[in-house]
């Protein structure tokens, strides 16, 4: 039994299917839409022309606005469905809108050929914003897939069920409302939200006046959102920017509001317009340190350490000391290097060197000044203890601590045994007289100079003193080369042939008598005598070719002119 | 009358003695420091040598011997800065050159930590092979060219013959630099003794010198940082 193919008839009804499809969705739809007809004047609202059948495959064109204007947009999308049968087609233009002031605004008419013009839209824009900041997703989920990209951001490790719609708002809080000068305050920016962000930054560099800032190195945990709740509302709370800041007056110190640009996730067809909220403003009482307290003085909890390098060193030989601050505090404002007096030894001034890394606590590490000691006799030496004071927050007191004075052996240099002697043991080679200095010409080369430049300004003078006229005449050059360009000037005479071209030669140059004394000067002499030897040369044979010579000799000289 | 004209004659020469006597010549206070060098005892003979210095002695040898003293009481980077100025008086002296570049070893110094700048090398290199003499080789025949009415060419030869001598006679416009003769000497930021060290110079390393406030010069090293170094810590190069 032979078992028959039946893709043919599927084909068939599949075409079939189309056909009438076609057939039947001949008739279509323009209409327009916006998601809420009342906005705020902080708030976003989308328009979608929505194209149904037909007129899907048209396009629309954004009506007349008025009191609104695009910030995204337009954004397309397209569905194809298939329904009992009957195919379906729909294409959607999406922008986002915002309002430009308060009170009513309108979406014009929207004209498709062939279509009825859709109605306008009328609506009211109050102050202020009075919708959640993410408009509802027609699709059910966002661009990312139901993802929040936030979470991947921060690393949140717990997610709300997603809300459709949410608000959002930021704060800064302080650890403390009131430090004493130099001593560590935490400011931590929040962000509060119920909706999905996909970024946030500062609007601007948020500002510290009075303060000296230092921002805390952040880890990805640190990022991480926590569940609380707001006035009964829950909200995911991200900390987004920590800053250590340390009073440098004392006073009411005022941190002003800071402005962050937050972007939600997703939005209708994947745009979302950035929102901007303020932070309140913020105070800090700024104590000043108990009396007694130097001003700039270190806050903290601190210890100091000293150390050499070497315990015993040549005379001549320098050696490294060490004074090191330990602790946590104001640490970064020590720029003051300690007094170090070591009587018998040269001290340098420090170089100061510094570990320090900021936590929510203050600056913690160490600061070191490390300085080169040079003895300058032998014998014992001791590097002195050195006191460092600081107010200490704990104890809420002035404390003074100090380092151990350091013993120090200055050998002579030549007995110096542990160290790589830096004398030569080796015979020296020494000169017995005093000799003179080699002497150069350099002078005599100088009074050489300025007599050869003498010389040269000589030599050009009496260049530049030949008339000029018969140089720069460049009439007479032009009118003498076409003199001796004319062919009729080999045809005459011999003696004719010379007088002219000396009568051409000296209609640009003179008589012999006005000559350069140089090479041109020298060359026109030259052809002079030729042309003297042609006028009275007996006629024994032809001297065309004796002419042609001089006469292009004539020439190159006048076009050296020209 | 004979006995006090005696007397006058007898008590003038006594005067006069140790007059004769102080009257100390270079030379013996140049033998006298060389005594001390071959003693071993490098400091008194440097001292003798800077005494020689101080009254205007310029001759190659005092710095010679200076920097060998130096050199063998371990301070290497006056030894450099006396070789140095022996060199500006004996320029082509090989062994004065050979000298510093075993003492350049040495110290570890690459060759352009002991460059005099691009006119006080220019200087050497021009003294060194007698550029003098070929600059007055030009001039004279630029002068009979000039004379030959070859303008150009004596013009020509003038040009050669002066940017030969240029660098000789240009040597008193070089800037001024300086040897650092102290080891770790540091690099501070202000010229005050509370001043922060930025770093710490080389010793025997020729540094140009930008500028002097009280006590400190105003210098920059091989690594471009500049500061302030004290007088004590460089010695000045050059001519005098």
């Amino acid at each position: 039994m032979v078992k028959r193919d039946p893709r043919p008839r599927h084909v068939l009804a599949v075409l079939f299917v189309l056909w009438a499809g076609q057939a039947l969705a001949q008739s279509g739809s323009v209409r327009t839409e916006v998601d809420a007809p009342k906005i705020g004047i902080d708030d976003v609202t989308t328009l979608s022309i929505v194209l149904d059948g037909d007129a899907a495959g048209l396009d629309a064109s954004l009506p007349p606005l008025r009191n609104l204007r695009v910030v995204a947009g337009p954004s397309t999308s397209t569905q194809i469905s298939f329904v009992n049968g009957s195919m379906s087609r729909q294409k959607i233009l999406s922008f986002v809108l915002r309002a430009e002031k308060t009170g009513p605004a309108e979406v014009g008419a929207v004209s498709v050929q062939g279509y009825s013009p859709t109605a306008p839209i009328t609506m009211e824009v109050v102050p202020g914003a009075i919708r959640p900041a993410q408009t509802q997703d027609p699709f059910g989920s966002g661009p990312f897939g139901g993802r929040d990209p936030f979470e991947e951001i921060f690393g949140r490790p717990q997610r709300r069920q997603p809300t459709s719609q949410g608000k959002l708002f930021v704060d800064a809080v302080l650890s403390r409302s009131s430090a004493l000068v130099g001593e560590p305050v935490l400011v931590t920016y929040y962000v509060y939200t119920q909706i999905s962000l996909s970024g946030v930054e500062f609007a601007e560099a948020p500002k510290y006046p009075g303060f000296w800032a230092e921002e805390i190195d952040r880890s990805r945990e640190d990022s991480s959102g926590e569940n609380t709740t707001v006035e009964g509302e829950a909200f995911l709370r991200y900390p987004v920017l920590e800053r250590l800041l340390f009073p440098t007056r004392t006073g009411t110190l005022e941190i002003p509001e800071a402005r962050l640009r937050l972007v939600p996730a997703g939005g209708t067809f994947g745009v979302a317009a950035p929102i901007e909220r303020d932070t309140r403003a913020l105070r800090v009482r700024a104590n000043p340190l108990p009396e007694g307290a130097p001003e700039g003085s270190a806050v903290g909890s601190f210890d100091v350490e000293a150390s050499t390098d070497r315990n015993r060193v040549a005379l001549g030989d320098a050696l490294s000391f060490r004074f090191k601050v330990k602790g946590r505090g104001n640490l970064k404002w020590i720029d003051v290097a300690p007094n170090l007096e070591i009587p018998g030894a040269r001290v340098f001034p420090p170089r100061a060197t510094s570990d320090l890394r900021t936590t929510r606590q203050g600056i913690e590490g160490s600061k070191t000044w490390e300085f080169v000691v040079v003895p300058e006799k032998a014998g014992a030496l001791e590097i002195p203890s050195i006191p460092f004071s600081y107010f200490d927050l704990p104890t809420q007191s002035m404390k003074a601590k100090k380092t151990d004075a350091i013993p120090v052996t200055v050998s002579a240099a030549a007995t110096t045994q542990s160290e790589t002697p830096r004398s030569s043991s080796g015979p020296v080679a020494l000169r017995a007289d005093l000799d003179e200095p080699q002497s150069d010409l350099s002078q005599t080369a100088s009074v050489l100079a300025l007599v050869t430049l003498l010389a040269q300004v000589f030599a050009w003078r009496q260049r530049s003193s030949a008339p000029p006229g018969h140089r720069s005449n460049k009439a007479a050059v032009a009118s003498a080369l076409r003199e001796l360009q004319d062919e009729d000037l080999l045809n005459g005479t011999k003696e004719r042939a010379a007088a002219q071209i000396a009568g051409a030669i000296e209609s640009v140059f003179g008589s012999r008598a006005e000559w350069p004394a140089d090479d041109t000067g020298d060359r026109l002499r030259s052809l002079a005598e030729d042309l003297e030897f042609l006028r009275f040369a007996p006629q024994l044979g032809s001297y065309d070719l004796k002419l042609k010579e001089v006469r292009d000799r004539a020439r190159a000289a006048l076009e050296a002119l020209s | 009358m004979k006995i006090p004209l005696c007397a006058v004659f007898v008590w003038t020469l006594l005067r006069a003695a140790p007059g004769f006597a102080q009257a100390e010549t270079p030379s013996d206070v140049f033998r006298r420091g060389n005594e001390r060098a071959s003693l071993s005892r490098w400091e008194e003979a440097t001292q003798e040598y800077a005494r020689l210095a101080g009254e205007g002695v310029r001759a190659p040898a005092l710095y010679w011997n200076w920097g060998q003293a130096a050199s063998a009481g371990g301070r290497k980077g006056e030894a450099l800065w006396a070789l140095l100025r022996a060199q500006d008086l004996a320029p082509r002296d090989s062994s004065i050159n050979r000298e510093m570049e075993r003492l350049r070893g040495e110290l570890g110094l690459d060759p352009s930590e002991m460059s005099r700048g691009l006119v006080g090398d220019a200087r050497a290199l021009a003294r060194r092979f007698r550029f003098d003499l070929i600059a007055i080789a030009l001039m004279v025949a630029s002068l009979i060219a000039a004379m030959g009415r070859k303008p150009r060419g004596a013009f020509l030869l003038f040009l050669s013959g002066l940017v030969l001598l240029s660098p000789i006679l240009g040597g008193s416009g070089r800037e001024s630099r300086g040897v650092v003769v102290q080891r770790n000497a540091p690099l501070v930021d202000v010229p005050r003794a509370d001043a922060v060290a930025l770093a710490n110079l080389r010793e025997g390393e020729v540094v140009p010198i930008l500028g002097e406030e009280g006590d400190y010069l105003k210098i920059q090293d091989a690594s471009g940082a500049r500061g302030f170094a004290h007088k004590d810590d460089l010695r000045r190069i050059g001519i005098d």
